[in-house]
C-alpha cells in the first residue's frame, strides 16, 4: 500500500480548519458539545460537495477533541473499494491538506474491520512502528498514537471511513470514539444528499453533451439536405423550362410547317406536364422553407395580408370568384411570410374546388376566443367527404384526380406546418356539396 | 438601342431560348461566351477576343451565375475591379436570398430569376430591351474614372 505520499503545501489552506492550540483535548463540556451538535445538522444542509460536509464534521471534532491528522474515504459497497477525499497532516506546526493516493483500492486490514464490525478505537504504546498496512500520509515518520476509527452510515450501509489521529498516546478515550461515531452519524444522511446530487449533476451533464452532439450531427444533415434540395429544384428546372419552350415554340412557330392537331395537342401535354412538374417543385420548395426557415413571431395585419393577397392573384378575379371579408380582423402574432403562403394556399382551395362552372364564393370570417384569433375560410366548394378528413392535410394525398382539379397535393401540408410553426392550430368542417369551413387559429396581438 | 450586349451563359438551352428572344424583339447586337472564364477573356479583350471591331466592348452583360471555371459572382467582381465597367444584369434560375445579396453585394446592376415559360422569357428580355436599351442612360466611358 506504500505508493509515497505526495503532500502540496500548495493545498494548505489555513481557513480550512480551525487549528486548535494543543493536539489533543479540545472543549469537553457537554453544553458546548450540545450546542456544536445542535447546529450541525444547519450548517451540514449548506454543504454542497463531500468535502465541505466532512470538513464541517472535522471542525466540530477537532473542537471536542482534537487531532493531528485525519482522513475520510468514501467506501463503495457494490464495488468493495474506496477512495480518499480527505487526508490532512500537521507537518511541522502547520496542517496540510495531502493530495490523496488512494483511489478505487479495496480496503485495508484495518478499513475492513471497521466496515464488518463497527467503531475502532487503537491506542498504541510506545515505542511505536509505522503499521505494514497504513496508508501513507503527509509525515510518514511519525506513526500515530492514537487513533478513532468510525464506518461513515446510511441505512446500514457504509458509505465512507472517518479516521482522527494524534500524535499524543492517549489521547482520545471510548466517549470520543461514541461521540465520533455519532457525528459520523449526523454527517452520512447530508453525505449521501451530496452524492445523490452529485449522480444527478453527473448524469445532467452527460445528457447535455449528447444532446449537443446530437444537436450538432442533426444541424449538418439539416444543413445537407438543405443545400440538397435547393441544388436539385433549381438543377431540375432547368431541363424542364427546355421542355416547356421546345414545345411551345414548336406549337408556335415551327418554321415552315404546320403542325396537325394531334401533334399540337401532344406538344401541349407535354408543356403541361412540364409547368405540373414545375409546379411540383416549387411547391416542394416551399415545404422545405417553411419546415427549416427562419421564423420571427411578430404582430401581423391580416386584413392587409389577405388584400394582398388577393391582390397578387388576379386569375381569382378573372374566374369570377368573389372573396368576403366578414367583420374586423385583430392583428394576430405570426409571420408575414408563412401567413401569407397560408392564405394563398387556403383560398386557392376554396376558389378551387367548386362544381364545374359554378362561381366560388368565399366568406373570411374572424371568432375571437380568449387570446386567440380563429379566422375561417368558408366557401360554396364541393366539400369533403368524411372518409377523406383524415387525408388532406398529408403531402402528396390529393382527393381528386389531376384531371378534374389541377393541384400538387402539397398545399394543404405547407399550411399545416407553417401554422405549427407559429403556434397556431388549422382545422375544418366540411359535408359533401355544402362547402367547407377551414379555419386557422393563432395567438391575438396585444394592440 | 443598339447598345452591345454579352451574354454569359453555359446551358444549351438556355442560349437557344435567349437567342430566340432576342430574335423576336430585333436585337441584333450580341455576343454568347459560355463560361467565366471566356466571359472574363472577352471583356479584357484578350486571346480571340482582341478585336474590338468584332468583339465590342458591351454595355450590358447579362450573366448567368452557374459557370464553368469561374462562377459568375466572380466574373462580376473582377469586372467590379476597374471602375467604368458594364452594366451588369444577372440572369439566374436561383432566387435564393444569398444569391440575390450577393449578386448586388459584388456590384450588379439588376438581378433577374429565369422565368420557366417561353412567354416569361421573352416578356424578361422585353423588359430589358425597354428599360436598359432604350430609356437607360449609361455613362460615357471617358468620364468612367470621374467621381463626384
Amino acid at each position: 500500500m506504500n505508493q509515497g505520499a505526495q503532500f502540496s503545501p500548495g493545498n494548505m489552506s489555513a481557513g480550512d480548519f480551525q487549528s486548535s492550540s494543543s493536539s489533543a483535548g479540545g472543549v469537553n463540556s457537554a453544553q458546548e458539545r450540545l450546542l456544536a451538535f445542535s447546529k450541525l445538522g444547519h450548517r451540514l444542509c449548506s454543504a454542497r460537495t463531500q468535502r465541505d460536509a466532512i470538513k464541517i464534521i472535522l471542525d466540530i471534532a477537532d473542537t471536542f477533541f482534537g487531532w493531528d491528522a485525519c482522513t475520510f474515504d468514501s467506501y463503495s459497497e457494490a464495488e468493495d473499494a474506496v477512495s480518499a477525499v480527505i487526508v490532512v497532516d500537521r507537518i511541522g506546526d502547520e496542517r496540510v491538506d495531502v493530495e490523496p493516493v488512494v483511489r478505487n483500492q479495496k480496503p485495508t486490514r484495518r478499513m475492513r474491520q471497521v466496515i464488518e464490525e463497527g467503531p475502532l478505537l487503537i491506542l498504541r504504546k510506545p515505542p511505536i512502528q509505522m503499521p505494514s498496512d497504513a496508508v501513507p500520509m503527509g509525515d510518514q515518520s511519525r506513526p500515530s498514537a492514537s487513533l478513532l476509527y468510525v464506518p461513515v452510515r446510511s441505512c446500514d450501509r457504509v458509505i465512507g471511513l472517518l479516521s482522527i489521529q494524534s500524535y499524543t498516546p492517549d489521547a482520545y478515550s471510548v466517549e470520543d470514539l461514541e461521540t465520533l461515531q455519532s457525528l459520523a452519524d449526523h454527517g452520512a444522511g447530508a453525505l449521501e444528499r451530496i452524492q445523490a446530487e452529485e449522480k444527478m449533476q453527473q448524469l445532467n451533464r452527460e445528457l447535455e453533451d449528447r444532446i449537443a452532439e446530437r444537436t450538432a450531427a442533426l444541424a449538418a444533415t439539416v444543413g445537407e439536405l438543405e443545400a440538397f434540395s435547393y441544388s436539385v429544384s433549381h438543377d431540375m428546372r432547368a431541363p424542364l423550362r427546355a421542355m416547356h419552350g421546345y414545345a411551345q415554340i414548336l406549337v408556335e412557330q415551327y418554321p415552315g410547317k404546320v403542325l396537325d392537331e394531334t401533334a399540337v395537342d401532344y406538344l401541349s401535354r407535354i408543356a403541361r406536364s412540364a409547368v405540373r412538374m414545375d409546379l411540383l417543385i416549387q411547391d416542394v420548395l416551399s415545404y422545405t422553407k417553411v419546415l427549416r426557415g427562419h421564423v420571427t413571431l411578430e404582430p401581423v395585419d391580416m386584413e392587409g395580408l389577405i388584400a394582398d393577397v388577393i391582390d397578387a392573384h388576379p386569375q381569382w378575379r378573372s374566374s369570377k370568384a368573389s372573396i368576403e371579408v366578414i367583420g374586423r380582423i385583430p392583428k394576430v402574432v405570426g409571420n408575414e411570410a408563412l401567413l401569407m403562403q397560408c392564405v394563398s394556399n387556403l383560398l386557392s382551395n376554396a376558389i378551387k374546388f367548386v362544381v364545374a362552372g359554378a362561381q366560388p364564393h368565399v366568406k373570411i370570417r374572424p371568432e375571437q376566443i380568449g387570446n386567440n384569433v380563429t379566422i375561417w375560410f368558408e366557401d360554396n366548394g364541393i366539400g369533403i367527404a368524411p372518409e377523406d378528413h383524415g387525408r388532406i392535410f398529408r403531402m402528396f394525398e390529393r382527393i381528386h384526380p389531376a384531371a378534374e382539379f389541377e393541384g400538387t397535393g402539397i398545399g394543404l401540408t405547407i399550411v399545416r406546418k407553417a401554422v405549427e410553426r407559429l403556434n397556431g392550430q388549422v382545422g375544418f368542417k366540411s359535408t359533401p356539396g355544402q362547402g367547407s369551413k377551414f379555419w386557422m387559429q393563432l395567438p391575438k396581438a396585444t394592440e | 438601342m443598339n447598345e452591345p450586349i454579352l451574354l454569359v451563359e453555359d446551358e444549351e438551352n438556355d442560349i437557344f431560348f435567349m437567342t430566340d428572344a432576342f430574335n423576336r424583339l430585333g436585337i441584333v447586337n450580341f455576343q454568347i461566351v459560355t463560361d467565366g472564364q471566356q466571359a472574363v477573356d472577352y471583356l479584357r479583350g484578350e486571346g480571340k477576343f482582341s478585336d474590338r471591331s468584332q468583339f465590342p466592348m458591351p454595355t450590358i452583360v447579362l450573366l448567368d451565375l452557374k459557370l464553368p471555371f469561374i462562377m459568375g459572382l466572380d466574373v462580376l467582381k473582377r469586372i467590379r475591379e476597374r471602375p467604368g465597367g458594364p452594366i451588369v444584369i444577372i440572369l439566374s434560375a436561383s432566387s435564393d436570398p444569398r444569391d440575390i445579396s450577393s449578386g448586388y453585394a459584388a456590384g450588379a446592376n439588376a438581378y433577374l430569376v429565369k422565368p420557366s415559360s417561353v412567354e416569361g422569357l421573352l416578356n424578361l428580355v422585353r423588359s430589358i430591351k425597354d428599360f436598359w436599351l432604350t430609356h437607360n442612360v449609361v455613362p460615357d466611358s471617358r468620364f468612367a474614372s470621374v467621381r463626384p
